[in-house]
């Protein structure tokens, strides 16, 4: 395993590396023509960050090529500055530019945001082009052959071996952190936000960094570059260059970097190789694109994976046999992480509510969703909820898992007031949930799933995470045994690699539950966790919670409309009816009072 | 100086007023079928374009010109909704965005390949004398196309707000659901808002002819100054696009006359900037009448 | 039979949301359909019309088969539709409201505005007011009137009295007889089994997509079966 991983993550650089190798059996102009692939392929992966993995549309690539164009050649023309230093400062000077950039745009999505990448890219540009003093402006800026340690790379078969050397450096943290935690967390962002949110992914932060992390490398991209075209000028970094940057992972394919880098690196060498169609070339190109995205979503790469991937054979997508030890061993797995201590439940009347819904209202308009709802929920319990449709339990539920705000009431978890704490932060307290429609990441694998329901997914961890994965370090492998126990525990783990799209909907559930139960929480929100599954499913997921109950000792609150699932499931049920708890208490009970009965089957006086 | 004053303020209505023209034509088609139309500006080329073709090289007349660009532009803008983006778009927007972005690109590239890059130029649409308010000097030009364009912006929204087929469009971008329930075709009433829109970008494109001359250059120019002229106005709005249109017009030559004509270029990028993050909603957003 | 379903399916993503559904509504009939939250109720009406789309199964409208007709073209052909949630286009007034609701016509002869001010007089008085802004009663008055001004042959009616007030519930039956009696065949969508049993004479209960019981509505309204299907 080890040495697979380490193979993915160094695959790219040496990939870059072995083309400049190659070039140098080649003529001096296919040395060039390579030089510009191997830049482009540096590009095309640092867009596969913004572009594949997070969805945002760029038009400002050009003006980060052009900070670090300029970035780099200004001081070493006009100070001196060694060549490798300037290049530093100039990737610096891009990840601040993508910084600037994203702080105002990330608030914005889909058009807004291209709309304020093109802004930036048209002011760069205006801004480079009237600064004649400093930088020549539209006259251009000539360049000096690079020199490293004394030697000077003037010749093209140098300049290529420097360029490919130096780009395959500057991808491999790129790669490190694509495959690791940080590009993960950016596809769950893309595919289902809210979920991503209640895992802990702050999706403004993770934005933004694509953005300085994808500007810096762009950025350097443009700095080793220039040197090359002897002389550079602002208009040579306009809007067509971003545009056209943005067709290399468009083409090459969207589900990893692999296909901005090869999509860069061949639609960067299509003119220089079709020189007799060269007028036709930018026309046929928009037609590439185009008709890629017509014919073959998710670029050529996903269509390449995607004919050749194993479809799981049918004796593999039924459900695996009843975890007996399962989730004992999950116990020990997770304790093995250092994380809170797991203990099974001690005597229920002593315990204090877990969880305390106080005078809860929100309103649309003049609709009255929730009104002054209240309920305890003792810890290590499982509290049902139900009623009719629009009584406002799933409102009420994004209040609690903090989606949503309340009018007025408050949520006391633990005895901790929840007002001033967003939902990103609610899983580290020890709150999870699932969603009404199985809100799994389908494009990532059923572990990597599991991997984000720990929930350490805040930046800084995120980043350090996707170091550790790319080392295989035992932190790493500690955390993957985890997800791997979780998803044993549900009856998955024969599923792990397989992308979490392919399941059934009732194995989506459990992959759900792997996902909530994995940080130990000390509750799980549940909304309608068997809706839509069939009765044998249903019976299956009820065997498997009270399980996780008794033994994780984590409790719940579960939405259904399910009813005699909830009553065989539940401790406690409270019922919803036009956003007011009208009954609440025992379960066979509570099914049976005439209230209850009546809000469902609306007995209502309609005949005087 | 006043007089000075006046004369920057004519000018930027003039080109305001074919900004607000392309802006309407973005905003209905926003309107209606939810999509960011990038390809505009190209859509605006096609219309100056057709207008040299009549007017410099056939020598008709500019009531001609005017019927055929616009009827260029909405074919073109019904092409590329019916051929390229209905297949589309059940993708997320992202897909569409891209392809309107490319799709604009390739029709200047077009042109490029028909024309080169030589700048056709198109003569006034009036001759004679101008006017003089005091010292300040008005051609018969300026005020023929705020005028016309003008015109044509208030009958293209009243088009909108009280025409049958006006009723269906703003019922599909009201409500699609509620529209399909209706009988409204949701192809149908599509490819209707992308006629609409691209017709307006394409007599957008006839004013434009004269003052800027054919080039590949103004398919960018057009949908960046459109863009920014719909974000002033409010996205959803067709009156604030008219009304941001004259605004950009006006503060991109006061900045030429009294900054620096590289401050004009910059201007339209600029507001765009200020307004998203001031002021979302635009300066004239339509009033939301919200469910009970 | 005006309207006949066979075999009707419909997923979502990996969720069946219908299975096997089959359906036959008499000439000037009215039918209900029952169930508890999720049921599939809103799934059948709206795949019936072609709002949202079917797996498999086939539809049937006087003597045409519609199964692969966009909604908007089955509209048009006389059967209409009044979803859950209404959907109103709240800038438009009342007025503006119905004339959309006859574009719906098509070829047919469209319903009068005076013919639906006459029934909903609330509405007559409220002609130049904004859909946005009416109250939840004469926001489903208004959604019944814009599905009539097509001058329908059938009407599914999804949920009309969620979200109505005790006194309303009164007058909207009476104006569903109303309706009947002008020839129009009606599919009921309720959760409510006095209302159901007070308008149709039979009824199909449905739980989990499936269908559970058939009958005449006499019979469901006693039945501890129906109950149970509810509740199990």
């Amino acid at each position: 395993m080890s040495r697979t991983g380490a193979l993915r993550v160094f695959a790219p650089s040496l990939f870059v590396f072995a083309l400049s190798i190659a070039g140098l059996l080649l003529g001096s102009y296919w040395q060039y023509v390579l030089a510009l692939s191997i830049s482009a392929a540096v590009i095309g992966t640092a867009l596969a960050m913004i572009v594949s993995y997070a969805r945002c549309i760029t038009i400002a690539t050009g003006a980060m090529l052009a900070i670090g164009a300029y970035g780099a050649a200004l001081p070493v023309v006009r100070l001196d500055v060694p060549f490798l230093v300037a290049l530093l400062f100039a990737t610096a000077l891009g990840g601040l530019a993508g910084l600037i950039l994203a702080v105002p745009g990330v608030r914005f999505r889909s058009h807004n945001l291209a709309m304020v990448t093109f802004v930036f890219q048209a002011v760069v540009i205006i801004v480079l082009r009237q600064s004649k003093g400093l930088t020549g402006g539209a006259e251009g800026l000539p360049i000096p052959a690079p020199v490293v340690f004394g030697f000077r790379f003037s010749s093209d078969a140098d300049f290529l071996l420097l360029c490919g050397f130096l780009s395959a450096l500057v991808i491999l943290p790129l790669i490190v952190l694509l495959e690791g935690a940080l590009g993960k967390n950016l596809r769950a962002v893309a595919a289902n936000e809210s979920a991503a949110r209640a895992f802990g992914i702050n999706v403004n932060r993770h934005l933004i960094a694509a953005f300085v992390w994808s500007s810096a490398v762009i950025a350097c991209a443009g700095a080793i570059m220039a040197p090359r075209y002897r002389i550079i000028d602002p208009d040579s970094y306009g809007i067509l260059a971003s545009i056209l940057a943005l067709a290399y992972p468009i083409v090459g394919g969207m589900g990893s970097p692999w296909g901005g880098l090869v999509g860069g690196a061949v639609l960067r060498a299509l003119p220089e190789v079709l020189r007799p169609l060269a007028d036709y070339l930018e026309l046929m190109f928009c037609i590439l694109v185009v008709a890629t995205i017509i014919f073959f979503p998710g670029g050529f790469g996903s269509f390449v994976t995607g004919t050749f991937r194993r479809k799981p054979t049918k004796l593999e997508t039924s459900a695996g046999p009843e975890p007996r030890r399962a989730v004992h061993d999950f116990i020990s797995d997770m304790n093995i992480l250092g994380r809170r201590e797991v203990r099974p439940p001690q005597d229920r009347s002593r315990s204090t509510p877990i969880l305390r819904i106080s005078g809860v209202t929100k309103s649309y308009g003049a609709l009255r969703a929730v009104s002054h709802v209240s309920f305890d929920v003792t810890a290590q319990t499982i509290h049902g909820l139900m009623g009719p449709n629009g009584a406002g339990k799933t409102t009420l539920f994004n209040i609690v898992s903090g989606l949503n705000a309340s009018d007025e009431g408050q949520v006391l978890f633990d005895g901790t007031p929840l007002d001033d704490v967003p939902v990103e932060s609610r899983i580290k307290l020890g709150m999870s949930r699932t969603f009404q429609h199985a809100a799994v990441f389908d494009k990532l694998s059923c572990v990597d799933n599991v991997l984000i329901g720990l929930g350490l997914n805040d930046i800084w961890q995120a980043s350090v995470r996707s170091v550790h994965m790319a080392m295989h370090s035992q932190r790493a492998r500690a955390e993957r045994k985890a997800a791997m126990a979780a998803l044993d525990a549900v009856g998955l783990a024969h599923r792990a690699r397989d992308g979490a799209g392919s399941l059934s909907l009732g194995d989506q559930r459990r992959l759900e539950i792997a996902r909530a139960i994995v940080s130990c929480p000390r509750i799980i929100l549940l909304d309608e966790p068997v809706s839509g599954v069939s009765v044998e499913e249903a019976a299956g997921l009820r065997e498997l919670l009270l399980r996780i109950n008794r033994e994780l000792g984590t409790g719940m609150v579960v939405i259904e409309h399910n009813i005699s699932f909830l009553v065989s499931l539940c401790n406690r049920i409270s019922v919803m009816s036009d956003g007011r708890i009208i009954a609440e208490g025992d379960p066979d009970v509570v099914v049976n009072d005439a209230l209850v009965r009546r809000a469902y089957f609306g007995e209502r006086e309609i005949s005087a | 100086m006043l007089s000075e004053l006046l004369m920057i303020v004519v000018g930027g209505l003039k080109m305001g007023a074919i900004y607000s023209l392309t802006a309407i034509g973005i905003v209905v088609i926003h309107k209606a079928t939810r999509t960011v139309n990038f390809a505009h500006g190209a859509f605006v080329l096609c219309g100056a374009y057709v207008t040299y073709g009549i007017v410099e090289v056939l020598q008709f007349g500019w009531w001609a010109a005017f019927v055929l660009a616009s009827l260029a532009g909405g074919l073109l803008a019904a092409v590329v909704e019916l051929g390229i983006l209905r297949p589309i778009r059940q993708a997320d927007s992202f897909a569409v965005i891209t392809a309107t972005i490319f799709i604009g690109i390739g029709i200047s590239d077009i042109y490029r390949l028909l024309q080169n890059t030589e700048i056709l130029a198109v003569r006034s649409m009036i001759r004679g004398a101008p006017l003089f308010i005091g010292d300040a000097m008005i051609t018969r030009e300026q005020i023929a196309v705020v005028g016309g364009a003008m015109a044509v912006a208030l009958i293209g929204v009243a088009l909108f707000a009280y025409a049958k087929f006006g009723r269906g469009m703003r019922a599909m971008a009201s409500n699609p659901r509620g529209a399909v329930l209706c009988g409204y075709s949701s192809d149908a009433m599509n490819a209707l808002a992308w006629f609409v829109g691209g017709a307006m970008a394409g007599v957008a494109g006839s004013f434009a002819a004269p003052s800027t001359g054919v080039t590949a250059e103004l398919s960018v120019a057009m949908v960046t100054a459109g863009f920014a002229a719909a974000v002033i106005g409010g996205f959803d709005s067709l009156r604030g696009a008219l009304l941001g249109g004259l605004i950009l017009g006006v503060c991109e030559t006061l900045a030429a006359g009294y900054v620096s004509s590289a401050m004009k270029n910059a201007v339209s990028f600029l507001l765009i900037f200020i307004i998203l993050l001031w002021r979302p909603q635009g300066l004239f957003p339509e009033a939301k009448i919200r469910h009970v | 039979m005006i309207l006949q379903v066979s075999n009707l399916r419909v997923t979502a993503g990996p969720m069946i949301r219908v299975d096997n559904l089959d359906l036959t509504l008499e000439e000037r009939g009215c039918l209900a359909l029952l169930g508890p939250n999720g049921a599939g109720k809103t799934a059948s009406v709206e795949a019936i019309i072609g709002l949202i789309p079917k797996s498999s199964g086939r539809v049937t409208f006087d003597g045409l088969d519609i199964s692969s007709l966009p909604a908007s073209s089955v509209v048009r052909m006389g059967l209409s539709l009044v979803p859950q949630l209404r959907e109103l286009f709240p800038g438009f007034t009342v007025d503006e409201t119905l004339l959309a609701g006859a574009n719906a016509a098509g070829r047919r002869k469209a319903g009068s505005r005076d013919h639906i001010y006459d029934l909903f007089p609330r509405l007559a008085e409220r002609r130049h007011q904004f859909a946005g802004s009416l109250s939840g009663g004469e926001q489903q008055m208004l959604a019944i009137s814009r599905a009539l001004m097509s001058n329908p042959k059938v009407i599914l009616l999804d949920e009309p009295s969620a979200g109505l007030a005790v006194g309303i519930v009164r007058s909207f039956i009476d104006v569903v007889r109303q309706i009947r009696a002008t020839g129009v065949a009606i599919l009921l969508v309720e959760q409510n089994l006095e209302i159901a049993s007070a308008l149709a004479e039979n009824c199909i209960v449905m739980a989990a997509g499936r269908v559970v019981w058939r009958g005449s509505a006499d019979d469901a309204i006693n039945n501890e079966e129906i109950r149970r299907a509810y509740f199990a």
